[in-house]
């Protein structure tokens, strides 16, 4: 519709007044159908205000190389406009002479020059220090009227903090609470004690809080508990999503996913992956190699290699995904969670290997093999062993890795289950070695 | 440790220290002491933590108390939680606990119910505040404060029009600034987003994520609201999807850390037999190659390696489709073409670095192979084949399942990866006797 609007000639106002009550979001998602001319046109219409509404909503590299092209003092004026976390994530986004230009150029009391020393992987780089903070001992009938004064200047009044002189979180009240709260009571009457999270602890850790504890409008705090930000529902459901595709990804071997991205680009990240894992099938040739005489009078074995690999890779899957979901749960008792799995592994493996065994003989009879019996001990003992191996790995590695402070999902599926294939090989062929040996002809 | 030998007016205390969450934890955790928790927490309160339990220790608990008591904690829930409570019992246990409640609620209740899993109604919660839009600010706002129930969600105001259709919201916060005289016409927000009551629950989540908005109404198809979905809905809600794709994936539903081994066993087995019987009969087919094994045991070495890039490859398609589904960000003609142009990109770079990689390893081997030319010409064709094939098949399946109505997450089950196999191990085999027997 701004296409067409554009295309048809219309005035600055016209374009104006239809811009005027549509939700940023939807601004942005009609730019992206202009060219670029085009939107440096309704970048520039835009006023500073409804222009840092709409930069807000672009990802923070796009929403920089639009600020860098503006003049100092509009750039500044867009920051004054922004929420400071939106603002923080944008500055850091500049290339390195704008941002130091912006930032001398900002007043001294700008709420975003303090977020701008986080790391970006703590719940600081995440928080915005614009809030609102009441002290306890206020009553609620004059913190309602201040509360109205300033709602104006504050994006977001759902959640009222409650603080000491100090500036130390004491407790909360949602808006709600607060309009039905009746005088003579005190803020600290009404508020509720929500849990806290430090400025400076990893994000990750966020995601594991809150799915325990639920989504609020959570206070961050630094190590003296002064209150110094919050991180608001919205933002948490971003960084949420954000983490659980990660973590979907990593599962799957597959790079970063941008669905903008070419083609070639694209290929060229899923490339590394794939080619990593070819080149792990090597060890699993050479492993193989070792029971070519084996191989060639039981030819049958090689038909039945693919069950005890994709079994063990069946298994330690399901392990994997379990004991990742267990590993970011708070209330999680991920150790006796992998001992069940391996006990499950251990049961489910000795019906497969059971069936296993019977269908080996049956196939055995029916193309007149010999040493049927041999074989499906062979096939079924095997099935067994790597079903009880597959989880023991599944649940291991990963736990290791996360007591070592790596985040676990690095430990994904593709790799684990080379790994398994390595040594259910070695299971299998030894086995075979042991009962089939002595009757290979060389 | 936690001292349950207090009396209850002090246990009471001390409880209202701690985090709904942490009540929860307690109590599972201390089966003995359920019923002095229950009893020390206020009704609202312990329908709080009520809700944070798992659904196993929710039925149990639910199961042991008397129709009064049963009553009450019904009572306290909000209904979109009372109806998920509901879901936990079989279909047929519903009508007696539905009968516990006041009638409302039971049709409010029901009509949850009817909701099609997955739809933004079926997650909907109709404690939400709407006015007419007639109405004046002094008079909104005194509603608001005075006359909304413990339950409503207040802190976005809905308004519809004289046909009782759905016109537009107006948050707590922007209420409590608009002056007396100003009318409500002219402040609401027409934009306000808003979803129908059988849109899917991904679409869902993704406007409230999109909006940064806190509460989304549902309507009906006449424009009606009936429903709102909070933020904090929304974040559940995400938290299922997630562990629903994984669990699709691995073919584990409902992970639930208290099941014993042997329940474990139980829930998977199937499929895992299922599996493992469809390998068999692989198996069978493919014994039709048994004279080029034999004749070319060196094939072996390398079936692994066709197997697991073949799976690779289709993992990464299957679940690039699927995030992309689940984000509703993809044009699905746009996206097929490109995900087969990368597979077959792919595909035939893996193809001929394994070609190399296969002729390097046999040549440094200490034992003498024949045809190594040959062979690494065999691996490299067919590994191209196979994977290209499998990434074709990856991209289709979910499409193809959406299509016709069922879960596109089953696309990666062990069905389609053991018919993936079968494929690739037939393309391996088949090509091996092509160019290896006629030497």
């Amino acid at each position: 519709m701004l296409k067409e609007l554009l295309m048809n000639q219309a005035s600055h106002d016209e374009i104006l007044a239809f811009l005027e009550d549509k939700h940023a979001y939807d601004i942005v998602q009609m730019l992206s159908e202009l060219d670029s001319e085009q939107q440096t046109v309704i970048f520039d219409l835009l006023e500073p205000e409804k222009l840092a509404e709409v930069l807000s909503y672009l990802e923070p590299e796009e929403a920089a190389g639009i600020i860098n092209e503006l003049e100092p003092s509009e750039q500044k004026e867009i920051v004054e406009e922004l929420e400071p976390d939106d603002a923080a994530d944008i500055i850091n986004e500049l290339p390195e002479e704008s941002r130091t230009e912006l930032i001398s150029a900002l007043d001294k009391d700008e709420d975003v020059l303090e977020l701008l020393g986080y790391d970006e992987n703590v719940a600081g780089a995440y928080m915005t220090n614009d809030f609102i903070a009441v002290e306890a001992i206020e009553d609620v009938k004059s913190a309602t009227k201040n509360l109205i004064k300033k709602a104006g200047d504050v994006e977001s009044i759902q959640t009222i903090f409650v603080v000491d002189h100090e500036h130390h979180y004491l407790g909360q009240v949602s808006l709600k609470a607060l309009i039905k709260a009746k005088y003579p009571l005190t803020m600290s009457d009404i508020m509720i004690i929500e849990p806290t999270f430090n400025d400076h602890a990893d994000v990750d850790d966020l995601v594991k809080h809150m799915k325990y504890y639920g989504g609020y409008d959570i206070a961050i705090v630094d190590d003296q508990n002064v209150l110094v930000g919050m991180i608001t529902m919205d933002d948490i459901l971003d960084i949420y999503q954000d983490e659980a595709v990660e973590d979907f990804e990593k599962f799957t071997a597959l790079p970063d996913t941008d669905f903008e991205e070419n083609v070639f680009k694209s290929s060229l990240q899923r490339l590394p992956w794939l080619l990593i894992l070819l080149v792990l099938s090597i060890p699993i040739a050479l492993v193989t190699s070792n029971f070519e005489e084996l191989l060639a009078s039981v030819v049958i074995l090689a038909l039945f290699q693919p069950l005890i690999l994709d079994s063990g890779g069946d298994v330690a899957s399901q392990t994997l995904a379990v004991t990742l979901i267990a590993l970011t749960n708070k209330d999680s008792n991920a150790t006796s969670n992998g001992i069940k799995e391996i006990i499950s592994g251990t049961l489910s493996g000795l019906v497969m290997g059971l069936l296993a065994f019977f269908v080996t003989a049956i196939f055995g009879y029916v193309l007149a093999i010999d040493h049927i019996w041999l074989v499906a001990t062979v096939v079924g003992a095997s099935l067994w062993l790597t079903v009880i191996l597959a989880p023991t790995l599944a649940f291991i590695i990963p736990t290791i890795l996360n007591k070592l402070k790596f985040d676990p999902a690095v430990a994904s599926g593709p790799f684990i289950t080379t790994l398994i294939d390595i040594l259910s090989i070695f299971i299998y062929f030894g086995f075979a070695t042991i009962l089939l040996g002595g009757i290979t002809h060389v | 440790m936690f001292d349950f030998t207090l009396s209850t007016a002090k246990l009471k205390n001390e409880l209202a220290k701690l985090h709904e969450s942490d009540i929860a934890t307690l109590f599972e955790e201390n089966e003995k002491e359920q019923v002095k928790i229950y009893q020390a927490l206020s009704v609202k309160r312990f329908a709080d933590v009520f809700f944070m339990l798992n659904e196993d220790t929710q039925k149990e608990f639910y199961e042991s108390l008397n129709i009064d008591q049963k009553k009450s904690l019904l009572k306290s829930l909000e209904i979109d939680d009372l109806k998920t409570f509901i879901e936990i019992f079989k279909l047929k246990e519903h009508a007696s606990i539905i009968s516990l409640l006041p009638k409302s609620t039971q049709v409010q209740v029901k009509r949850l119910l009817a909701y099609d899993e997955n739809t933004a109604g079926s997650i909907s919660s109709p404690h939400f505040i709407s006015l007419s839009i007639d109405t004046s600010v002094k008079e909104a706002t005194s509603f608001v404060t005075t006359e909304s129930t413990d339950k409503d969600e207040i802190d976005v105001i809905f308004f519809y029009d004289e046909s009782d259709a759905y016109v537009g919201a107006i948050s707590l916060q922007k209420l409590i600034m608009t002056r007396a005289n100003q009318l409500l016409k002219n402040v609401v927000n027409e934009d306000y987003p808003y979803v129908f009551e059988d849109e899917p629950v991904t679409k869902t989540v993704k406007k409230i994520r999109d909006y940064d908005i806190d509460i989304i109404p549902v309507l009906n198809p006449n424009h009606q609201m009936i429903g709102i979905i909070t933020a904090d809905d929304a974040l559940t809600a995400m938290e299922e999807i997630h562990i629903d794709t994984i669990g699709e994936m691995v073919k584990v539903h409902e992970i639930d850390e208290d099941d014993s081994p042997l329940q474990r066993t139980f829930k998977r087995l199937p499929w895992l037999l299922i599996s493992a019987i469809l390998n068999l009969v692989i198996a069978s087919f493919l014994s039709i190659f048994s004279q080029t094994l034999e004749a070319n045991v060196a094939i072996v070495l390398f079936q692994p390696m066709i197997l697991g890039m073949a799976g690779n490859i289709g993992t990464q398609s299957i679940s690039v489709t699927i995030l992309g589904l689940h984000q509703e960000k993809i044009e699905p003609m746009k996206h097929f073409w490109k995900e087969v142009a990368i597979g077959l990109i792919n595909s035939a770079i893996a193809g001929l670095v394994a070609m190399g990689i296969v002729f390097i390893f046999l040549w440094i081997l200490p034992k003498d192979y024949n045809h190594i030319t040959e062979l690494s010409l065999t691996v490299g064709i067919s590994l191209a084949i196979a994977m290209f094939i499998s990434a074709f098949s990856g991209v289709l399946l979910p499409f193809i399942l959406r299509k016709m109505g069922a879960d596109e997450k089953a696309a990666s089950g062990p069905l389609i990866s053991t018919i993936n196999d079968f494929t690739a191990l037939g393309t391996y085999f088949f090509v091996a006797t092509l160019i290896l027997m006629s030497i």
